[in-house]
């Protein structure tokens, strides 16, 4: 037993080795080199591993379980897997360690960051698996426990490791809000289904239970859960430190959450018409799930959508131009689907049965909702392309690129499957397939082919009225080389192209969006090709370089 | 071209491709709303789609006066009835005559549309074997889709 114990101390003493002399060879005066961030992120995973086998160890020996017999083997891998990546990780963090400096360490603050993320989810998860159990809807699970004492631990214990300056603090506060967000949403959503489900369904449960009081309580756990995360992390954390953190995800969840409430609103009109057309029988628990899901959604759009400003800004324009990715895709496949309907119903032969009303409902339904995004951000798109800096943004450009490519590509292929049916029942001298072939394909061609062409004439000729101005978006003139000094640049990177970033140590100099806007038009004010641009906590300089 | 006719063109192209799209969707929901044309009960293709839509309608007692007086001893309307599935198109794609016998084959499509951004359909072939039994064409022969114990 001894000799297998040294063996795997062994083992991981190797393994930590050359990571050891590579963090040792490092000069303190050196920045974040990818060797560092390699090696923090391999610590991450040995600490990760380490806490993992604890909670085994914690889950056999805690007593209730009686697992110590005949769990050998278990408890034979946890204790392997504890030594070699416990030495892995305890001689990697200490040799780290050492090259400590006082200067700001990223690849540091992305280890803690990853390890506090994970560790923090464990734990949600494990209270959340107690208080189903406390509430009667599962039964106990050690594990639950083991994983809230192992992962807690390693999540204090990580906390204390923090100290400033944190310069990617923000992460470990964005996986906080996601995290209370996802729980918070999915226990809101589970009390409405439960109210919506009783009004709706009819008749009375007389025996066996009909599951709404489960979902109730695991709902409610999920929202004791969910709340104070989502407090802590995004109300009172991110959502007061504006920067590209902040930016990243309320941009990641508006667009998450629009979507999210776009196809449950689809599901539902679409439910609540086959429950009219069906006479109300059936289908409550869908209705229920689609409008839970709808509210829900469309709350987190309109509470996360603000946090990208007011004026049209470079995020701001991300979020329309997917959303109006989004409505041109969908309203697309709606109207070939309309179309191929009305295809076999015109031209198909030997039907006996064509009951294809549900389909063209749920067709007729996402176009409606596609028009209506498509007039609300594509159409308001097109009448700002006489703006320079709207025509040759970035977001614009990439979605006019993608959807080109897109469509050609499905057109093209359409076009394929036209030619060859066509051929095919030339050659065989029979048309009896036809139909069947073609009446999806050709308006695949069609609606491609016009989009297609829809999307070229904004890219040849957008609506300025003239030739579109090359070069940077900061302005009509082109610009040189502008260096900007800050903590955090936010938006002027998308901005200005070409931008060069100094960041500053004492992390003065965030700059929002409104400070991003007026740092452009001050850029396109001056006369000289280059600037440098210098942020601080109660505005900005620019200098004018020659 | 000048700015303004430009403008117009581009107005009038947009309010011809609303009024096209909208005319597409109400001729497809118009015509998939109207009923299919019948064919004559007295031939093999009248019975078999009487017989499709005695399934629609959950009419299992009009399915059962469709088989031959041998099936109907062996089947039973609520056999026949724990075929479940919502025909939504059902094409005759084949007849054949073997003999007194006529082999009707039947495309029947179901669509899924629990979303409906992503909708989603699958074919399935239906074999008819039908006779004549007192003047007009019966079923002799079920699709294997139908499940009757002393049939098989």
């Amino acid at each position: 037993m001894r000799l297998v114990l040294l063996l795997l101390i062994l083992i991981g003493g190797v393994v930590a080795l050359p990571f050891i002399l590579l963090a040792r060879r490092r000069n303190t005066s050196q920045g974040t080199s990818p060797a560092e961030i390699v090696t923090y992120l391999i610590l991450a995973v040995a600490t990760l591993v380490t806490t993992n086998s604890i909670s085994a160890l914690l889950e056999i020996v805690m007593p209730g379980d009686g697992v110590l017999i005949g769990g050998a083997d278990d408890l034979a891998l946890s204790l392997s897997t504890l030594i070699v990546a416990g030495v892995v990780a305890v001689a990697l963090w200490i040799a780290m360690e050492r090259t400590t400096t006082d200067l700001a360490r990223p690849a540091r603050e992305l280890y803690l960051a990853v390890v506090n993320a994970v560790s923090m989810t464990v734990v949600a998860v494990g209270i959340i698996r107690l208080l189903t159990w406390a509430l009667g809807v599962t039964s106990f699970q050690l594990s639950a426990l083991a994983d809230i004492a192992a992962f807690g631990g390693a999540w204090f214990l990580h906390e204390r490791f923090r100290r400033p300056p944190e310069e990617l603090d923000e992460l470990r506060q964005l996986a906080g809000a996601l995290l209370g967000l996802a729980l918070a949403s999915a226990g809101t959503a589970g009390v409405l289904f439960a109210s919506f489900y009783t009004v709706l369904s009819s008749g009375q449960v007389i025996a066996g239970d009909d599951g709404l009081s489960e979902v109730l309580r695991t709902s409610l756990a999920l929202l004791v859960v969910g709340v104070p995360f989502f407090w802590w992390f995004w109300l009172r954390g991110l959502a007061d430190r504006p920067g590209s953190w902040r930016t990243g995800y309320a941009l990641l969840v508006s667009i998450t959450a629009w979507l999210s409430a776009f196809t449950a609103l689809a599901v539902l009109l679409n439910r609540i018409m086959q429950w009219a057309l069906d006479g109300g029988g059936g289908g409550s628990s869908s209705i229920s799930a689609s409008a839970a899901i709808t509210i829900v959604a469309g709350l987190i759009y309109w509470h996360h959508r603000p946090v990208l400003g007011r004026e049209r800004n470079q995020s701001i324009r991300i979020v329309e131009y997917v959303l109006s990715a989004i409505g041109l895709i969908a309203g697309s496949g709606a109207i070939v689907t309309l179309a191929s309907i009305l295809g076999d119903n015109l031209f198909g032969s030997g039907s006996i049965i064509a009951d294809e009303s549900r389909l063209a409902l749920g067709a007729l339904i996402v176009l409606i909702l596609s028009a209506v995004t498509v007039w609300r951000y594509w159409l308001k798109a097109l009448r700002l392309a006489s703006d320079p800096i709207e025509a040759n943004s970035a977001p614009r450009r990439a979605t006019i690129l993608i959807l080109r490519v897109g469509y050609f590509l499905v057109g093209a292929g359409s076009l394929i499957v036209v030619l060859y049916v066509l051929l095919r029942a030339a050659l065989d001298g029979s048309a009896s397939d036809l139909s069947e072939g073609l009446t999806v394909a050709v308006p695949l061609v069609v609606v491609s082919g016009l989009m297609v062409w829809h999307l070229a004439e904004l890219r040849t000729k957008p609506a300025t009225g003239g030739a579109a101005p090359s070069g940077p978006i900061a302005g009509p003139r082109k610009l040189g080389t502008v260096t900007v000094v800050a903590a955090d640049p936010g938006p002027l990177p998308m901005m200005i192209h070409g931008m060069r970033f100094l960041k500053r140590g004492d992390g003065v100099g965030v700059v929002d969006q409104s400070r991003a806007d007026e740092i452009v038009a001050a850029l396109a004010a001056i006369s000289t090709s280059a600037a440098m641009v210098t942020v601080d906590t109660d505005g900005f300089r620019v200098i004018p370089l020659s | 071209m000048p700015p303004t006719t430009a403008g117009s063109g581009r107005s009038l192209a947009l309010v011809v491709g609303v009024v096209l799209v909208l005319a597409v969707a109400v001729a497809a929901i118009v015509t998939s709303l109207r009923p299919s044309p019948q064919l004559d009960p007295a031939t093999p293709e009248g019975t078999v789609q009487a017989f499709f839509q005695a399934v629609e309608a959950d009419d299992w007692n009009g399915v059962l006066s469709l088989l031959s007086s041998q099936l109907r001893e062996d089947c039973e309307a609520s056999e026949l009835a724990q075929f479940r599935d919502d025909v939504d198109r059902a094409v005759i794609s084949d007849v054949d005559a073997a003999g007194s016998e006529t082999i009707v084959e039947v495309r029947v499509t179901r669509v899924v549309i629990d979303d409906p951004l992503n909708p989603y359909s699958y074919d399935d072939t239906f074999h008819f074997v039908l006779a004549q039994e007192d003047g007009r064409p019966v079923v002799v022969e079920l699709p294997w889709q139908f499940y009757c114990e002393g049939v098989r």
